[in-house]
């Protein structure tokens, strides 16, 4: 039988001839050599016959083989033989269909009707739309729909399992898991006690209607307790397999409609039904001969059965065929089913997780370096603005005190005049002996109001006048450092200085008049493709210089002159102070600016200035503290 | 004897002609340069006086000026003129040897005193040194033996122990004396020492007046 089964390709009809003397024991073996006999001579009929008639339709049935060879000769050869026999006009074809892939058989044999029982047929209603035709019906059975039902049997003696609790956790043999009776039903009425009929049993074990059967593996303790099909254990009392007292039933029932020994109520018998390949018209012909095989002669017949409702109602206890989606329900059964979908899903979600958090974390960081980059640029800008506002205020105090010296400088020369020409009046007047008291009193107030003007003028100077720490030292590095961190563009600036150069003077003076140095070199160079102005030290002799170089354009020989003359300016824009306050600055520490024409183009300015060795590296004064950030 | 003549150097015409002319109008000689430079061409510093000098000019400052006096070997005193009242190069004018240093513009009368205070000075000056050269001029007419013997009769020495000290005899040392005394003009010991303190000569030698002098 299992060769008939499994390899799906070895059809009933060119099945069997060649295994016929492999029949080996007992009624099984025989049953199926006989059916192999008369499937080569229907065969072999069949085919002589459609030589002749090759124009018959086919009528194809196919057996859903969920039952057990007895069955398969005594009712489907049986039928199959009766519709050949009663319908010349067709060609009959049996096919076998694997119960465990139906879709497979169907879509392979293209039948019109299927032999199967109440539980494959409810399963195919809505997928096929197959439709009942005949309900099997035992001789003795009074109810066509309450004909079939399972037999638990276990061994009888003490120890073995007595009740259904019982049978909890112990192995079972069955025939096939597809069986009807053989094991679906028996399940129903597990789970009817209530219990998992999935999980009931430690081991189910399948024979396959092979050897040894489910009788023999109880009996010899292979397995705790088996389940027989409808009357099968009244066949097997009545061969003498089984000794009376021998075995118990399990769940014991009464016999009910059918007569025989049973553990579970009752279902429908096998029945055949159309699929919608069948016309209308075979299916009546069909329909009739079913309906008028002989029960006297096969010990069954086919009737009309009406209900399938207690199939459907197990189906759904044990959520098989339409009720499979049930199963599908439970947590495990899903996950089971969709583990690896479950499992990609996961990994995608984990994957998209992941890149959320990174992302979010990298997000995070970029903006947190964003917002630091932001404020550092601002605060360096807030410094850069802060160093650029004292400059340019320090450069107005120092403004006003050069343009007030410039101013007192001028209006002191005839102011001396005023007063030189009034007392030599004054001489001459008395030289003459003129005693004329108006021309003394006028020549007094001429006196005394130049007088008065010096000490205005002296005053104004005063206030703007700021003390210069010419006793302090600094040092030049520092200087110039803090010079190039109050310029515009300082990335342009490169410094060439090492510490410890330190001149004698005030360190913030010194600042303004390098930073000045700086403005203009940058000025000058911004014509340039890469403005750029060098600041270095060098020592000469007694003294440092500080150059200031810038890569500005060539400068003509009249304008050249006239660099760092008070008021003489290059630019639209500016007061032409800038050289002249840095020339009285570099005075006032006893040194001097020099301009020297670079051949390139550009200016350089040298500031001499002399050297002081009494400076502690770093030290420098106070007054720069308020540039330092 | 030569006139005292004021110098007044300054770039601002203003202020020269005026302090010339109230100078003048004082009864004082006074001469007057725009700048450093031309002082030094033009002025005959032969001429007692002083010089009246602006700090700031162009071509050569005050101060260097004042420099150009000593590497010249000018005497002439200076009185420095400032518009700016800068404290430290005024320390340091007075310090190497300015009479004075006055902000622009000093009071007349008190410029007027200060000249004259100063010309009088100068015109001491000059003739103390030329009295001086003078005393100077006879000293060189000893021979080296009476230069070395006329510092002992100055500190009152007799004749003996001027012999003793010099190793030679009594009478030579006598007879040295009064060479001595008749080239000098002297009459006695006292007035040699008078001459050789006049001349400059006792702190040139180095040979102060000896505490344990008998003659005295």
């Amino acid at each position: 039988m299992s060769v008939l089964q499994k390899p799906p390709e070895v059809e009933f009809i060119s099945g069997g001839c060649v295994n016929m003397d492999r029949g080996r024991t007992r009624s099984r073996e025989q049953m199926q050599g006989i059916l192999r006999i008369v499937l080569c001579v229907l065969v072999s009929a069949c085919l002589s016959w459609a030589g002749a008639r090759e124009s018959r339709p086919t009528i194809v049935i196919g057996l859903v083989d969920t039952f057990d060879p007895h069955f398969y000769v005594k009712t489907f050869s049986s039928t199959i033989d009766y519709l050949e026999e009663q319908l010349p006009q067709y060609r009959i074809q049996a096919v076998d269909i694997d119960w465990r892939n139906i879709d497979e058989g169907i879509r392979r044999h293209r039948p019109q009707y299927l032999l199967l029982s109440g539980s494959d047929y409810v399963s195919l209603i809505d997928r096929y739309g197959v439709q009942q035709l005949v309900t099997r019906k035992q001789n003795g059975a009074r109810d066509v729909n309450q004909s079939v039902s399972s037999t638990i049997i276990a061994l009888n003696r003490p120890g073995a399992p007595g009740t259904l609790a019982e049978l909890k956790d112990r192995t079972v043999a069955v025939t096939q898991k597809g069986s009807f009776d053989g094991w679906l039903i028996a399940s129903g009425e597990i789970a009817a006690a209530g219990y998992d009929p999935e999980h009931f049993f430690s081991r189910v074990l399948e024979t396959n209607y092979g050897i040894p059967d489910v009788l023999t593996l109880v009996k010899t303790g292979g397995a705790d307790a088996g389940v027989l099909a409808t009357c099968e254990y009244e066949r097997m009392v009545q061969a003498g397999r089984i000794a009376p007292d021998e075995i118990r039933i399990i769940a014991k029932k009464d016999t009910g409609s059918v007569g025989c020994i049973r553990s579970t109520q009752l279902y429908p018998d096998a029945l055949i039904a159309a699929l919608p390949e069948a016309s209308a018209g075979m299916n009546k012909t069909v329909l009739t001969v079913l309906l008028s095989m002989p029960a006297a002669q096969y010990g069954f017949e086919w009737d009309i059965g009406n209900s399938n409702a207690s199939v459907l109602v197990l189906m759904r206890t044990l959520k098989l065929g339409p009720y499979l989606s049930l199963r599908e329900t439970s947590p495990k059964a899903l996950f089971m089913r969709y583990r690896n979908e479950v499992f990609l899903g996961l990994a995608l979600m984990a994957a998209i997780l992941l890149h959320i958090v990174a992302l979010n974390i990298l997000v995070r960081r970029r903006t947190r370096e964003l917002v630091r980059t932001q404020r550092e640029k601002e605060a360096l800008n807030e410094e850069a603005k802060a160093a650029e506002r004292k400059v340019a205020e320090l450069e107005r105090v120092t403004l006003v005190a050069q343009l007030s010296n410039i101013f007192a400088h001028e209006i002191k020369q005839p102011v001396t005049g005023i007063l030189y020409n009034a007392s030599a009046l004054r001489l001459l007047l008395k030289n003459k002996g003129v005693n004329d008291p108006l021309a003394m009193k006028i020549s007094d107030s001429l006196v005394e109001q130049a007088n008065r003007c010096a000490d205005i003028v002296e005053r104004v100077r005063s206030y703007a006048r700021k003390r210069v720490r010419a006793d302090g030292s600094c040092c030049l590095r520092s200087v110039i450092d803090e010079a190039v961190r109050a310029s515009a563009k300082r990335e342009a600036v490169t410094v060439v200085a090492s510490d410890g150069q330190c001149v004698q003077g005030d360190a913030t003076e010194l600042m303004l008049l390098v930073a000045n140095l700086i403005r203009n070199g940058l000025q000058a160079a911004q014509t340039a493709k890469r403005p750029a102005v060098r600041v270095e030290v060098l020592e000469q002799g007694e003294e440092y210089v500080v150059c200031v170089t810038d890569n500005g354009p060539v400068i003509a020989d009249d304008v050249f002159e006239k660099i760092g003359r008070a008021g003489f300016t290059s630019k639209t824009d500016g007061l032409g102070f800038g050289l002249s306050i840095a020339q009285a600055i570099a005075e006032r520490h006893g040194g001097h600016l020099e301009f020297r024409r670079n051949m390139a183009g550009g200016l350089t300015v040298l500031l001499h200035l002399k050297r002081f060795e009494g400076c502690a590296g770093g030290a420098h004064a106070e007054q720069s503290g308020s540039y330092r950030r | 004897m030569l006139n005292s003549l004021v110098r007044i150097v300054d770039d601002e015409a203003d202020v020269r002609d005026s302090v010339s002319l109230f100078l003048q109008m004082a009864g004082l000689e006074v001469a007057t340069y725009a700048g450093a430079r031309e002082f030094l061409e033009r002025d005959d510093s032969a001429r007692p006086g002083c010089v009246i000098l602006d700090v700031r000019m162009p071509d050569m400052t005050g101060i260097e000026l004042q420099h150009e006096f000593g590497a010249r070997g000018i005497d002439l005193p200076i009185i420095f003129l400032s518009a700016h009242g800068d404290i430290e190069m005024a320390v340091k004018a007075v310090q190497r040897g300015a009479v004075d240093f006055l902000v622009k513009p000093p009071e007349p009368e008190k410029l007027l005193e200060l000249v004259e205070r100063t010309l009088e000075a100068h015109q001491k000056k000059r003739r103390m040194d030329r009295e001086r050269r003078q005393l100077l001029a006879q000293y060189e007419t000893l021979t080296p033996a009476e230069r070395q013997i006329v510092f002992l009769v100055a500190k009152g020495f007799s004749n003996a122990t001027i012999g003793e000290v010099q190793g030679i005899s009594e009478r030579t040392a006598k007879s040295h004396r009064a060479k001595i005394y008749g080239k000098l003009d002297l009459e006695n010991a006292v007035e040699a020492s008078e001459f050789l303190r006049e001349a400059g000569l006792l702190e040139q030698e180095g040979q102060p007046p000896s505490p344990e002098g008998e003659g005295l």
